[in-house]
Order: structure tokens, then C-alpha cells, then sequence
């Protein structure tokens, strides 16, 4: 076939159905039921890195298909945005960290109450404190 | 902020929550392949270090290593990295020239003499005793065994500066070597690629300043959380190659499939590198992904080993006679060279243990 312009150039996206991915798939969802039996029964959270677990192209569209959304989600905005999802599994969270300009820098499914991500450290505690105090100060004049 | 603060002092005064250090600390964790809990152990060692000195040095190369490492992450998280060390030398970065550029490398040599991480990259001409590559009227050989004197760790970043590269190549009119030819007397960590993935380069750096120490290296220098794999152990493709399934052409059928590219030369099976893991541009991709065989890239003299399209069991490759053999059809050349390129980084292991 004759091929004039980019646009002619035949490319079929590869199907996440049938990508070669599903036994990667299955294998963290193994590991993610593994992991909430571990918190029902003892109260321990777990967390899957996903970096080199979705090598593959769709992997990630078809465990996110499969965990599928929850009733909770957040956004922390902390040198860029955090997407905090809890999937219809509860229990079982999507963590995604981005930088500021949108761009994935670390991905994790934890298995947990509540990731940590959303929970105040004591310092930022203390950092509020001083905020607060600063604030009523101005106010008090 | 100041040079004896912490890092988690530094941060601090630059308004970073303890949760946005938090972030960075598990993006670190992951970079690095460790378990997510060791983000705590990240941020509690990061935390409480000073701001290490280093002198970075760029002889023959052409800076691509230099616009990888500084796309590593994603801006923010990239000025917290440099944020993290103190960058007091790097000709291509700072706003000093001449002698102030001279001075400031000779000051940050001198206040941080045994502590500061060296990073080089480009290979060094020793022909003519090393006039092919001077500054400041001084050699880039003498340059390098001065400053490699009173650093904590050397870092070769790239192929150039690991194996000799591209300067190095047939017919290497300019005698260039590795930076291990010329430094002997500690170790030097190898980042090999041309250019290294980005987040490898501050992957390492990250693994010195939390762990202090540099990480466990492979027979060629290089570390192992990031070199101990092939290409091909890790590529996507592989169940097509041990299908025996291969793309003939780019444009055949096999190649719009996503078969397996090793008839048109991947180089995946002995290639140790990150690619297929952490991948090109944050994640987005790999060259075998988008279609194209592994170059060899981060391998010693890969410039020099013929066709890039030529497949490894036409022999061109070192082991590729071995490869030879087992070329039958399908499924024998997937094992085959799997077995092959494993055995040899076994036998390399063995070999460099006392
Ligand atoms: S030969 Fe190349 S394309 Fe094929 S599986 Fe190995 S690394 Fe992937
Ligand atoms: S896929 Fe191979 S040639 Fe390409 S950057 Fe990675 S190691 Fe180098």
C-alpha cells in the first residue's frame, strides 16, 4: 500500500482486552485481595507500587475498569496534585501523585482506612498553629 | 538558605509542607524500587542530612545526558532535587564564566575536600596528552584526577563518560577512555545510556544522599536497581517472542500486531537497562513501544558492533555466536537468548566476587 502522508500510516491501538497484560492484572489483584483479607482479619494496610507493575499499553485502563470508582475522592495540592480515589473495593485506594505540570510521578493502590497521604503530619500541625496564631494576632491588632 | 542547614531545614524555609516532602519521599521510594514503607525511612535520613557539594565536570559529550537529568521528574519535583543537593559546579547551568567559574569549582572543592559527590559526563581524550580537550589551560585528564581526589563517590553519567561512547568509537581519533581508565583509586559508578533515563541519574543521587552510600553495582559499575534486568526481561513484547512471533518489516502485519522486534535488531536481550520499567518522557513510553528495537545503548561500545538492524543471532554482538545457534524458529530463539544473556551477567557476577 502507498503511504503519502502521516496520517495514512495504519496504527491500531493496541486492545486492553486483549493485550497480553491480563496475567499481570490478575496477579496484583491477587496481591491487592491478599492484602485486604490482611486488614479485615489484623487491621495491617498494605500498598502496591504500580510503577513496573502496568508495563504493558492498557493494563492500567483495565485494572482501573475492574477496581472501578468509589464513594470517596480527594485532591491534595502539594507540589502538585495528588488524586486520591477509594474504588468500589473499599478499602482499596488509587494514590496518584502528580507533579504541577500534570505528569504522573509515582502511582500506588494502598490498602488501608485512610492512605496517608490525607492525614495532617504533626509538624504541618504545629506549622497551622503558627498560622492561626499570626492570623488572630493581626485581627487583635 | 544556608549551606549547615538540613534538608528538611532548607525545605521548610522554602514553605514545602511536611506532607509535599512526604510525596517527594515516596516518589523517591518508588524511583528506587524500594517497598513503599521505606518512604518514612527516606524522609527521616533526607531530613536530618546537609545539603551535599557536587562538582559536576563535562568533557566529550554533547550535553544530551545534561538535558535528561534536568527532566528527570517533573519541574517541582526536579528543583526539589537539585534543592536537596548544592550544585557548586556545572559549566552548563551556572551564570559564572572564566575565572569566576574556576574559583567557584576550587571553593567548593576546597570547603567540602573528602565529602562532595563528583558527576561526570563525556569521555576524556588522553591522545596528544590530553590536548584534544583543555579548560582554563588546564586538561580535562588533569582536571578530572585533581578533582576526583577529594570527592566522596564518582558518578559517570552516560555511555561517553561509562565506557567511552561515541568518542570512543572507530577509528577514536582523540584516545578517549572512560572516566574508570583514569580514575583507579575509588570506585565510580557507572549510568550508563545515551543519555541515561533521567530518573535513573537522580535515582542515584537520591539513593547517596539517603543511604549515604552508593548503591550495589553490576561487573560493568553500574547499579544494580536499575541495570539488573534486560530490556527484553522486562519488555511487554516478550510473550510474542516466546510465542515466537516476530515483526519481518515495520510495517508488516507482525509489526502493527506489537510482535516482537528482535528480526529487525533489538538489542533487548542483552541490554541492561531501565527502559521497559521506568520508561522515556515520565513514563509516557519506550523506544519498543513506540515501534523501534533496542539500540544497546547502554552497553560498552554498542556504536561500534554493527547494524542497529541487524538481529543478535547474525553474530554481530558479543555472545551473538552463541545467539547463532540457537536460531531455529519461534520459541527457540526466545529462550535461547534469554538463557544466554542471563548466564552471562551470572558468570560476570561470580567473577567479581573475592
Ligand atoms: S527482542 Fe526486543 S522487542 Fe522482542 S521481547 Fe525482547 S526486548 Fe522486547
Ligand atoms: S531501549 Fe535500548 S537503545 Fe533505547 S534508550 Fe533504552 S537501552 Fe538505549
Amino acid at each position: 500500500m502507498a503511504v503519502s502522508t502521516a496520517g495514512e500510516i495504519p496504527v491500531r491501538v493496541a486492545d486492553a482486552e486483549q493485550s497480553c497484560g491480563s496475567g499481570r492484572v490478575l496477579a496484583i489483584l491477587s496481591e491487592v485481595e491478599s492484602m485486604l483479607t490482611r486488614l479485615a482479619d489484623s487491621g495491617t494496610c498494605g500498598s502496591i507500587d504500580l510503577r513496573n507493575l502496568l508495563a504493558g499499553p492498557g493494563d492500567r485502563e483495565t485494572l482501573r475498569r475492574i477496581l472501578a470508582e468509589g464513594e470517596v475522592s480527594a485532591v491534595v495540592r502539594a507540589l502538585g496534585e495528588t488524586q486520591v480515589h477509594e474504588t468500589a473495593v473499599r478499602g482499596v485506594w488509587w494514590v496518584t501523585h502528580c507533579a504541577e505540570d500534570g505528569k504522573t510521578v509515582a502511582e500506588f493502590i494502598e490498602v488501608t482506612h485512610v492512605p496517608e497521604i490525607l492525614k495532617t503530619p504533626p509538624d504541618d500541625i504545629a506549622d497551622g498553629l503558627e498560622v492561626l496564631f499570626a492570623k488572630r494576632h493581626a485581627l487583635d491588632g | 538558605m544556608s549551606k549547615d542547614d538540613s534538608i528538611e531545614v532548607s525545605l521548610r524555609k522554602q514553605g514545602i509542607s511536611r506532607r509535599a516532602f512526604m510525596k517527594f519521599c515516596a516518589a523517591t521510594a518508588s524511583l528506587l524500587a524500594l517497598p513503599p514503607a521505606m518512604a518514612a525511612v527516606i524522609a527521616e535520613t533526607l531530613g536530618r542530612a546537609r545539603r551535599p557539594s557536587v562538582i559536576y565536570l563535562s568533557y566529550q559529550e554533547c550535553t544530551g545526558c545534561g538535558e535528561s537529568l534536568t527532566r528527570s521528574f517533573s519541574p517541582t519535583l526536579e528543583n526539589l532535587m537539585f534543592n536537596v543537593m548544592s550544585l557548586d559546579y556545572y559549566e552548563t547551568l551556572q551564570a559564572a564564566a572564566g575565572t569566576a567559574a574556576e574559583a567557584a569549582r576550587h571553593t567548593a572543592m576546597k570547603e567540602n575536600w573528602g565529602k562532595y559527590l563528583l558527576v561526570v559526563d563525556g569521555a576524556i581524550p588522553r591522545g596528544h596528552d590530553g590536548a584534544y580537550c583543555t579548560i582554563a589551560g588546564e586538561s580535562a585528564v588533569d582536571i578530572l584526577t585533581g578533582a576526583a581526589k577529594g570527592a566522596a563517590a564518582v558518578i559517570s553519567v552516560g555511555t561517553c563518560a561509562a565506557f567511552g561512547g561515541i568518542p570512543h568509537a572507530s577509528p577514536d581519533p582523540t584516545g578517549a577512555v572512560p572516566v574508570s581508565q583514569v580514575i583507579k583509586d575509588k570506585p565510580v559508578i557507572n549510568i550508563s545510556g545515551c543519555p541515561p533515563v533521567p530518573e535513573v541519574i537522580t535515582g542515584v543521587l537520591a539513593h547517596y544522599l539517603t543511604f549515604g552510600s552508593i548503591p550495589e553495582l553490576d561487573h560493568l559499575g553500574r547499579p544494580k536497581v536499575f541495570y539488573g534486568d534486560t530490556i527484553h526481561d522486562r519488555c511487554y513484547r516478550r510473550p510474542y517472542y516466546d510465542a515466537g512471533k516476530f515483526a519481518k518489516t515495520f510495517d508488516d502485519e507482525g509489526a502493527r500486531n506489537g510482535w516482537c522486534l528482535f528480526e529487525l535488531g533489538c538489542k533487548g536481550p542483552i541490554t541492561y537497562n531501565a527502559c521497559a520499567t521506568v520508561k522515556w518522557n515520565q513514563g509516557t513510553s519506550y523506544p519498543i513501544q513506540s515501534g523501534h528495537g533496542c539500540l544497546g545503548c547502554s552497553e560498552p561500545d554498542f556504536w561500534d558492533k554493527g547494524s542497529f538492524y541487524q538481529a543478535l543471532s547474525t553474530g554481530t554482538w558479543s555472545g551473538g555466536t552463541v545467539l547463532g545457534a540457537a536460531v531455529v524458529a519461534g520459541a527457540a530463539i526466545g529462550v535461547g537468548a534469554a538463557v544466554v544473556s542471563r548466564r552471562r551477567q551470572a558468570r560476570a557476577d561470580r567473577k567479581k566476587q573475592p
